[in-house]
This record gives C-alpha cells, sequence and structure tokens, in this order.
C-alpha cells in the first residue's frame, strides 16, 4: 500500500504522494513533448509505439522520488529518465523494425550513441572539459567525435552482415585500431563492443575517470585522423595514469582485442 | 660633509601613550534599501552555443538545421572519399538522428497537442 506521507533518504525527504502526482500532473506536456521528440527523431509514432506510456510512468516515478532539498530542480532530475525510458519503449516496439535494413541498421547505431554519451539526451553534445574558447570548433570537435563513434559502432554491428563495400570500411578502421597499444585497444573494445561507460572503464582499472576519458577522446583524435587522411599514423602514447594498467595487460594478452578480431578474419 | 654615524642622536626613553579612550557607541543601522530590479535578460545565445554544455533552452527550427549542417559538413570533411557512400550516409544518418532525439524545439515543447 502507498503511503501517503513523505518518505525520507538520508536528510531529504520527498514530496507527500499528493504534491507528487499534482507535479507530475504540472510536468506532464514537458513529459510528452520528450516523447514525442523521440519518436521524431527515430520516424515513430509517439502513441502508437508506446512512447506517451513510458514517459508517463517515467515522470510518475521522478515525481514520487524527487528530493526538493537536494537544490536540483525537477525538470534537469528527471529529464534523462524520461528519455531513457522513451528511448527504450521505442526500441521495443514494432515501428522499431520497420523500415528498410539501412535504415533499421541508423536507428540502431544512433541508439549506441545515446548510450555511449549520455549527455545528447538532454540536448548537450558531448564537449570536452578543456574548452578552447571557441564555440564553433568545440561544437565541431565534438560532431566528429560523435562521427567517429558512430563509425566504430557501425563497425561492431555491420561485421557479420555488412556487403563487401562495408566490410572494406570497417576493416580499413579495426587495422588502424588494432595498432594501438593493447590498453588502447581494450578502452575502445569495452566502449563500442561490450557497451561499457567511461566510468565502468575507470572503476575496473582502478583508476580516475578523467584519465579515461581523456585517453578516449585522444583515441578518437587519433582515429579521425588516420581515417581522414588515410594515413598510419604513430600509435598514441599511453598517458601515465594508465602505464600500470597497460603493463598488467600486456603481460595478459600481448596483442589486444582488435588485433585478435583481425587474426580471427 | 658627512655626518659621523655617531652623530646620530640615540632613541630616548618611549614616552607613555595616552590611553584609549572609550570606544564610541555605534549607530544604529540606517534603512534597508529595497531590493533593485534586475536588469533584463540579454541576448539569447548565438547559434554556435546552442546543444552545448549548459544550454538551457529550446531550440528554434533554424538553429535545429544549422547543427545538422554542421554534421554533414564535418563527415564530409572526415570521410571524404574514403568511405563508401552508404556507409557515410549511415554513420552521419545515426549521429543526426542521436542528436536529434535530445532536443526539443521550441514548438515541441510548448505545443503539447502536436503529434508525431
Amino acid at each position: 500500500m502507498q503511503t501517503k506521507t513523505p518518505s525520507t533518504v538520508g536528510q531529504h525527504p520527498t514530496l507527500p504522494i499528493e504534491e507528487a502526482d499534482q507535479l507530475a500532473l504540472e510536468h506532464r506536456g514537458w513529459a510528452e513533448s520528450i516523447a514525442r521528440s523521440v519518436a521524431r527523431g527515430w520516424n515513430l509514432d509517439w502513441q502508437l509505439d508506446g512512447l506517451d506510456g513510458a514517459a508517463m510512468e517515467a515522470l510518475l516515478f521522478c515525481a514520487r522520488r524527487f528530493q526538493p532539498s537536494r537544490g536540483v530542480p525537477f525538470r534537469g532530475y528527471a529529464r534523462k529518465r524520461i528519455h531513457e525510458a522513451s528511448t527504450e519503449a521505442a526500441r521495443k516496439s514494432r515501428g522499431w523494425r520497420s523500415g528498410s535494413r539501412a535504415e533499421v541498421q541508423t536507428r540502431e547505431i544512433s541508439a549506441e550513441l545515446l548510450n555511449v554519451y549520455p549527455d545528447l539526451r538532454t540536448g548537450q553534445l558531448p564537449l570536452s572539459d578543456e574548452s578552447s574558447g571557441n564555440d564553433e570548433a568545440d561544437t565541431r570537435m565534438a560532431v566528429r567525435q560523435l562521427l567517429i563513434g558512430a563509425t566504430l559502432i557501425a563497425a561492431r554491428q555491420g561485421l557479420a552482415t555488412a556487403t563487401p563495400e562495408e566490410a572494406l570500411d570497417y576493416k580499413k578502421m579495426i587495422e588502424v585500431v588494432a595498432d594501438m597499444d593493447p590498453v588502447h585497444q581494450s578502452l575502445i573494445w569495452k566502449i563500442y563492443w561490450e557497451g561499457c561507460s567511461l566510468r565502468n572503464v575507470a572503476d575496473e582499472w582502478e583508476t580516475d575517470e578523467l584519465n579515461v576519458i581523456r585517453e578516449h577522446k585522444v583515441l578518437l583524435e587519433h582515429l579521425l585522423e588516420s581515417l581522414s587522411k588515410g594515413k598510419r599514423r604513430t600509435a598514441v602514447k599511453v598517458r601515465p595514469g594508465l602505464k600500470q594498467v597497460a603493463i598488467k595487460l600486456r603481460k595478459k594478452s600481448e596483442q589486444g582485442e582488435f588485433r585478435r578480431l583481425l587474426r580471427s578474419g | 660633509m658627512t655626518k659621523k654615524i655617531g652623530d646620530k642622536k640615540k632613541v630616548g626613553e618611549v614616552t607613555s601613550t595616552n590611553r584609549a579612550t572609550e570606544v564610541e557607541g555605534t549607530q544604529a543601522v540606517g534603512n534597508v534599501q529595497g531590493i533593485k530590479p534586475t536588469s533584463a535578460i540579454g541576448g539569447v545565445t548565438k547559434a554556435g552555443g546552442i546543444g552545448k554544455r549548459g544550454a538551457t533552452r529550446s531550440m528554434t527550427m533554424a538553429e535545429r538545421e544549422e547543427l545538422l549542417r554542421l554534421i554533414e559538413e564535418e563527415a564530409e570533411d572526415m570521410f571524404g572519399k574514403s568511405a563508401s557512400n552508404a556507409n557515410k550516409q549511415k554513420v552521419v544518418n545515426a549521429v543526426k538522428m542521436a542528436v536529434d532525439i535530445g532536443l526539443m524545439s521550441a514548438q515541441e515543447a510548448t505545443d503539447p497537442k502536436s503529434k508525431k
């Protein structure tokens, strides 16, 4: 049975149930607009494909767990969750598999991009913490990062079913990654092949998250340069914060995941 | 003519300092001034700043189109002729979709009756 009194998590109480429901009611139109924007981007119907229900459920869930005393605005707290619920509903919908093979693959790649770059869910580009001071240059850099990320995801998803032309592109990409240090191969593998977040990788390697975030960015820039100029560049040096992990990995496996993938054909 | 060091007069004893007199009573705090109205909000962010961290308002359709155009432009620079057309198009469309579904246009944010 639901309680009518607010519950407390630590020092921060949630709203009484009536107030939480009222909060959800006030934000209903806003939550629906998130579901609609997801449906528009993927060419689905926000109602027929069930995105409206998922968004409302997430909104209610967030309203009942919302702790005003934390000082975070409700929309800031709830937006990502409502977006996640809408995209999950979209992926399970009948409309998700409709369209040509290329359309379906494109949707799949974009859905995975949202997991690798969760800031996209709130309308933000994955910008570096070290801004160049030039808005347009930063935006372009973020877009390039997304393009390389999407290319890696496309390679992983398409390896089994690629046309000969596509397979050639993917092989080129994998060859560049296979030339990297095993720790770099492992980083790319964990994020794009296993779907880990940068934070998960940092936890697993017992290192500061910033080490992983910055190394990831350097690797994408390296891939970008190698692919756009079409020539091999010298491998990226491992940053000091990841040296210990690199030594451990080299002891365990000399070649790295992508080298093994290439050898296995 | 130079003066000899010895010519300097020695410091004599320190004369007694005057005692501090009583602390004067503080004056009562004057009237608190009423809160002044803040100045009007400055201009909106320029298109180049949209989509970045900290963006807090909905995009206009023109800004959204500009961002999507930028994706095309960067993809052309990046892939050139190195990638197959089908693959390039798939990647570009996927990035556009991922960026687009995170954005709420001003119309979507304000018009709850618009469908799809």
